[in-house]
């Protein structure tokens, strides 16, 4: 799974600390996040993307 | 290195300490009992480990101490893995008694079982960490 937040936190001038803060996680969660080597949940997902102000399928890209 | 003051870690520090103390005046009436001494001495040994993790978890952000659900789903997972490697270690202990004659007491397999299921759980939870598919 392929993930956009590294361009999305780009977009709103944030790093891994800050969103982590945001969506209630560790940074070391963001950071597996971002590599896309991690399944979140998907609360976790829509929390993610709540706090990019985007959609899921927009942050998260699913490989057929 | 910046250490954090919070309530939490203050007050951590603070019962480990109490602890310590509680260990030190025990150990003062050692003469009366073995009990006293061997608990005034375990009573130090938990205050000190409580005062030494207080430390380490300050100089940490407190966003890295959050059980957040990546964290709980590696502890669970290690955790069930440890279980079932508790219960072989029990099944291998009970074979090799039955079949050498070990005499094994059970003083001795409560030990050996307890460390096998910790030290499990936190090579397991080690692991679980570095791999990216949990």
């Amino acid at each position: 799974m392929k993930t956009r937040i590294k361009e999305f936190r780009a977009k709103y001038d944030l790093t891994q600390e800050d969103l982590a803060k945001k969506v209630g996680v560790r940074r070391e969660t963001i950071v597996f996040l971002e590599k896309g080597k991690y399944n979140p949940s998907l609360k976790l997902a829509h929390d993610v993307a709540t706090a990019l102000k985007s959609r899921i399928d927009d942050v998260f890209l699913f490989e057929e | 290195m910046k250490l954090r003051k919070d309530k939490d870690i203050l007050s951590f520090i603070g019962v480990g300490l109490i602890t310590i103390l509680l260990g030190s005046v025990a150990l003062f009436f050692q003469t009366y009992s073995k009990t006293i001494t061997v608990l005034g001495g375990i009573s130090i040994l938990v205050g000190i480990m409580m005062c030494i993790g207080a430390l380490v978890a300050s100089t940490k952000p407190k966003t890295e101490l959050i059980a957040d659900e990546r964290v709980t789903r590696i502890n669970e997972k290690a955790g069930y893995a440890a279980f079932w490697i508790v219960l072989l270690a029990l099944t291998i202990l009970y074979w090799a008694d039955k079949i050498w004659s070990l005499n094994i007491e059970l003083k001795g397999m409560y030990s050996t079982v307890l460390l096998v299921g910790i030290y499990s759980w936190l090579i397991l939870r080690w692991y679980y960490n570095k791999r990216s598919d949990i």
